[in-house]
């Protein structure tokens, strides 16, 4: 086809056009007759250079050492164990999620290592890498049993859900009652129990930053509020005006102070002035007007 | 990994599945294929699993029992129980049966300088009887008897073998208790949990509206979409599990009607006075069918006679 | 024009199996292709057609560009997460010496995944923190509530 249109004016011929330009030949320059070429320096003979395992440099924290049990290329058969055994249920129901978590993660770890060192042995003999299968079975009975356990715990939640309204009441009014009536002396005590209901009944966190706002949430600070009120400012002049507090916002400066009869006086008077000013939280927007104090309150803790 | 996979499992070879027709010779290719003094002394069925269970009361001694030979060339002696062998095998002390055999060089094991070595014998659980010492109530002295048969009942935990066991009795006589000997103190290996870690609690249920797993986890630990754990049939199904509505027969419709009026007519209890009219009906009808039967044994006599 | 061929009248693979019109016995099959072997073996990738996929669960983790390279999305590659604390003191058995305790549950009938169970740990937890209460301890060195 281009041969055809070399003969023809026709737009293709762009195409055979040059592009580049041709590159220059480098100039000749004659050999230097002073120094010498490779082929006249007379040839050393040294030692070859063996390949072994040694000459190369493996740093200690390489990634690929996680195969290997303390960096050895296999244990014998004696260095294995022999007289553990397998984690049972009812010892994995005692550990938390990160425990099981690390459990298992050390398992499958434990797992690949001696799957290594079976694959090493099956070669030569299937006899040979039987008790390292056999220790192998055994790790694999603590995960199976682990992600059990796991699955129990989140049925269990999950079911837990049904009887939540009316043992959240009996709960509640059980702390209440011990609350109000707790003296000054177990003050302290008092503080960490309500620090644990909080998040046992409205999974609000002591830390802030770990904290989810929900309706649950919401719910929470409005009660912990009237108790606070109740307990550290109940001879207040204003407590009957101000009782009960139904506003997210109000809730929040409450939740958020000291327990201290000082500090609450304090706040009932920011809560007098939000009230004073008509800055009240519109029910419907409760959950993102929190999220918004909660995050301000994050970002002034960083 | 071949040997991870289990997929060509079930095209392996596997004496189990083995016909029967073909066990004796596969048996004795087995037996040429091991070294005579390596043999088990048992004869064991291939086809079962021969190995030394993990359950105290399958084992029926243990390891620190003593026990007497009832059976062979060491009948009467008395020994302790040193090691389990697989199909029942028990190896026993000095005092128990040895057997003397010749070695070939290229398996003789450390120290060895003879080609004749002397070994244990594996005794049969059958060819034992467990010792015991048993209290005499009348005399007040300790003696020392021979179990016929043992039996494991009841359930108590054990503060040496850190676990639930059955009592070992006497058969016959579940009162005489016989303890297991006192194990060997084992040390942790090298993957062992150390006890106190072992029983910490770190575990508590800390919140009812927060999951304690989060729920990135959750995904890998359960399918959400399981076809084995939904709540809500599908319209398909649905469809499937309900029976059509048929048209009712005639017959079928009348029936419904008659029950329906009958259902609304008002219930009488039984009064005294329908029951003695009862009663009598019934005692007539009886004295017609005496007769009736008395004529009909009459009229099969005469056909006799 | 060529001739249809026959395979296309067949019905379907299983049908062309069987052969209904075979009435007696002259040798040759009556179903199937061959008489002797074991025929139920699982399917590799050495018995499969052309378009036969069946992976080893290591690959499909990327795409290939038209210029021959293998784009890998992070997305489909198996990831293990490791622990936020990591607790280096569990190890993936335990010890022998260790006592074999088992679980009861008097009193609650669905057994660990009753609720009543749940609420009763919630309140311990909440009234008396992080400690073993009388119930939740180890009895008669084995026993121990779930």
């Amino acid at each position: 086809m281009f041969q055809n249109s070399k003969r023809l004016l026709h737009t293709s011929r762009v195409c055979l056009a040059r592009k580049q330009a041709p590159k220059k030949k480098a100039k000749f320059v004659p050999r230097d007759k002073t120094s010498k070429s490779t082929a006249e320096v007379p040839l050393r003979i040294t030692p070859p250079i063996t390949p072994t395992v040694k000459n190369f440099e493996v740093s200690d924290d390489h990634p690929l050492w996680q195969f290997f049990h303390e960096q050895s290329y296999l244990r014998q058969f004696d260095e294995l164990d022999k007289n553990s055994r397998s984690w049972t249920i009812p010892e994995l129901r005692r550990k938390n999620f990160n425990d099981l978590h690390s459990l298992w993660y050390t398992c499958l770890k434990e797992r690949n290592i001696l799957a290594r060192e079976q694959h090493l042995l099956n070669v030569d003999s299937e006899r040979a890498a039987q008790p390292y299968g056999d220790l192998a079975e055994k790790v694999r009975e603590t995960m199976w049993r682990i992600r059990h356990v796991l699955s129990e715990r989140h049925h269990a939640h999950e079911r837990s859900q049904e009887l939540l309204p009316e043992q959240k009441e009996q709960i509640l009014n059980e702390f209440k009652e011990n609350f109000l009536t707790a003296t000054k002396d177990e003050e302290v005590e008092l503080q960490q129990t309500l620090s644990r209901l909080q998040y046992a009944i409205f999974g609000i966190s002591e830390i802030i930053a770990d904290n989810i706002v929900d309706k649950h949430f919401v719910e929470g600070l409005k009660f912990i509020a009237n108790l606070k009120l109740e307990r550290y400012a109940k001879d207040h002049p204003d407590f009957q005006e101000l009782t009960p507090i139904t506003d997210a916002g109000e809730a929040f400066v409450l939740f958020h102070s000291e327990p201290t009869t000082k500090s609450i006086t304090e706040s009932i008077e920011s809560v007098k002035n939000l009230r004073s000013n008509n800055i009240r939280v519109d029910k419907l927007y409760e959950i993102e007007s929190v999220t918004e104090f909660v995050n301000k309150l994050v970002d002034e803790s960083q | 990994m071949s040997f991870l996979s289990k997929v060509g499992e079930r095209f392996k070879f596997d004496i189990k599945r083995l016909p029967k027709s073909l066990m004796t010779r596969y048996e004795k290719k087995y037996r040429q294929g091991q070294p005579h003094f390596m043999r088990s002394p048992f004869k064991l069925d291939l086809q079962e699993d021969n190995s030394v269970p993990k359950e105290f009361e399958k084992l029926k001694y243990l390891i620190g029992d003593r026990v007497m030979i009832i059976k062979g060339p060491k009948q009467g002696n008395i020994c302790k129980v040193s090691r389990h062998v697989e199909g029942k095998g028990y190896i026993l002390d000095e005092n128990g049966p040895t057997s003397t055999v010749a070695v070939p060089k290229e398996l003789w094991q450390d120290e060895q300088t003879s080609h004749v070595i002397t070994f244990p014998k594996a005794v049969h659980q059958d060819n034992l009887r467990l010792i015991a010492e048993i209290d005499d109530e009348k005399t007040g002295l300790t003696k020392t008897v021979a179990v016929d048969n043992l039996k494991f009942i009841g359930k108590y935990y054990d503060e040496d073998y850190k676990k639930v066991l059955k009592y070992r009795c006497v058969a016959g006589q579940e009162d005489l208790v016989i303890p297991y000997p006192r194990p060997e103190p084992i040390e942790d290996d090298a993957l062992s949990t150390p006890v106190d870690v072992v029983r910490e609690r770190t575990h508590f249920i800390e919140s009812a509206v927060r999951n304690s797993i989060p729920e990135a986890a959750l995904l890998t630990l359960r399918n959400p979409y399981s076809k084995h754990k939904r709540t809500k049939l599908t319209k398909l199904e649905a469809k499937k599990l309900t029976p059509p509505k048929m048209p009712l027969s005639e017959t079928k419709k009348a029936y419904l009607a008659e029950r329906e009026e009958l259902k609304k007519l008002p219930k009488y209890n039984i009064t005294d006075e329908m029951k003695t009219f009862l009663g009598e009906k019934i005692r007539e009808h009886e004295k017609v069918k005496a007769k009736q039967l008395e004529e009909a044994a009459k009229l099969s006599t005469k056909r006799f006679l | 024009m060529r001739a249809t061929q026959i395979l296309a009248f067949q019905q379907s693979p299983v049908a062309a199996l069987v052969r209904p019109w075979k009435k007696f016995r002259d040798g040759t099959l009556f179903y199937g292709l061959t008489k002797t072997g074991s025929r139920r073996h699982p399917l590799t990738t050495k018995k499969g057609n052309k378009n036969f996929y069946k992976g080893t669960r290591s690959s499909g983790i990327g795409r290939l560009t038209t210029k021959a390279r293998y784009v890998i999305n992070w997305d489909k590659v198996r990831t293990f997460v490791v622990p936020k604390e990591y607790n280096f003191d569990l190890k993936p058995l335990v010890s022998p010496n260790a006592p074999q305790i088992q679980n009861h549950y008097e009193g609650f009938q669905k057994g660990p995944l009753d609720p009543q169970l749940f609420y009763k740990k919630l309140r311990e937890y909440v009234f008396y923190g992080k400690v073993e209460t009388q119930e939740s301890q180890l009895k008669e060195g084995y026993l121990e509530r779930g």
